[in-house]
């Protein structure tokens, strides 16, 4: 089902490693975490269908344990809001059929100001 | 060119901290915080919430020095840009709250502002001698951009911290 490309309804998960990507105050996602890797991408799954419980298992098995690091949530968002900035998200098929990259970023300072507005619509979900 | 750190932290340069717990120190200067609340316009109060902030700068630093401090392929925080963050935090008018301080996986250090009309801003160093900035107060209202960085705060980062207070 994931050859297919990324419906606008389809929720993505970005997972989050570090502490330093969320604010534990109003448990928020920052706009860090949408910010582009140096290979020009932010590395989402798909989780249409999937349950919390879940995604956060895909989180751990495909992003967390790989990089021996603890699993500490996701920030969910709608990959009409990936497009509605200008963005596209795409799915990859590797490491998993659900993964996918957020991509086609400008590059310079409107790069952050991308993250900001994902960031702002994104809904942070902790384990 | 390195940034002199400013002196009204009460510190030199970047210092590199022991992790874990939180300090004597720093439960003393959450008191003194919380002691003058009341009083958030004078300048003592002012002057704890740089060096709170200051600390908290160090804090992140330390935590984030290294490279892949997210598991993310980030760079690491680098002693010059701690040490342009402080001097931003420095250049700060005393009308505005301290700011949020954040790592960003380029390995940049930012600010960040938000009011309770949903204005947000973001203001960026990376130890270049450069501001990067990025404000949205709505879909269709925002604006980026960057500009040289000496000391002196850039009007265009003191007219959009007005317009994130406002």
């Amino acid at each position: 089902m994931h050859d297919r490309p990324v419906d606008d309804e389809e929720p993505l998960a970005r997972f989050v490693l570090d502490k330093a990507y969320y604010r534990p105050s109003d448990q928020t996602i920052k706009h860090n975490a949408f910010m582009p890797s140096k290979t020009r991408d932010v590395s989402v799954f798909r989780t249409l269908n999937l349950s919390n419980d879940e995604a956060l298992g895909l989180g751990h098995e495909f992003v967390a344990k790989p990089r021996q690091k603890e699993l500490l949530g996701y920030a969910s968002l709608k990959a009409s809001s990936v497009r509605q900035v200008a963005l596209d998200v795409s799915g990859t098929e590797l490491p998993h059929p659900r993964h996918a990259n957020i991509a086609g970023w400008p590059g310079g300072t409107e790069d952050r100001l991308l993250a900001i507005k994902l960031a702002a619509v994104a809904l942070l979900k902790l384990v | 060119m390195t940034a002199t750190a400013p002196s009204i932290f009460g510190f030199s340069g970047f210092t590199r901290m022991s992790g874990g717990g939180q300090s004597k120190t720093a439960t003393h200067i959450g008191s003194q915080l919380r002691a003058i609340s009341a009083h958030r316009d004078s300048a003592a109060y002012v002057q704890l919430s740089k060096y709170a902030a200051a600390r908290k700068l160090k804090e992140i630093a330390s935590l984030c020095s290294g490279s892949n401090w997210g598991g993310n392929d980030e760079g690491g925080i680098s002693v010059q840009t701690v040490d342009e963050a402080l001097t931003l935090l420095n250049t700060l008018p005393q009308a505005f709250n301290s700011p949020e301080i954040t790592p960003e996986p380029n390995g940049a250090m930012a600010f960040e502002w938000r009011s309770k009309a949903s204005r947000i801003l973001v203001v960026s160093v990376s130890g270049k001698g450069i501001i990067e900035y990025a404000a949205l107060s709505g879909p269709n209202s925002f604006t980026h951009g960057r500009s040289a960085f000496a000391g002196d705060l850039p009007d265009v980062v003191f007219r959009l911290l007005e317009a994130v207070r406002a």
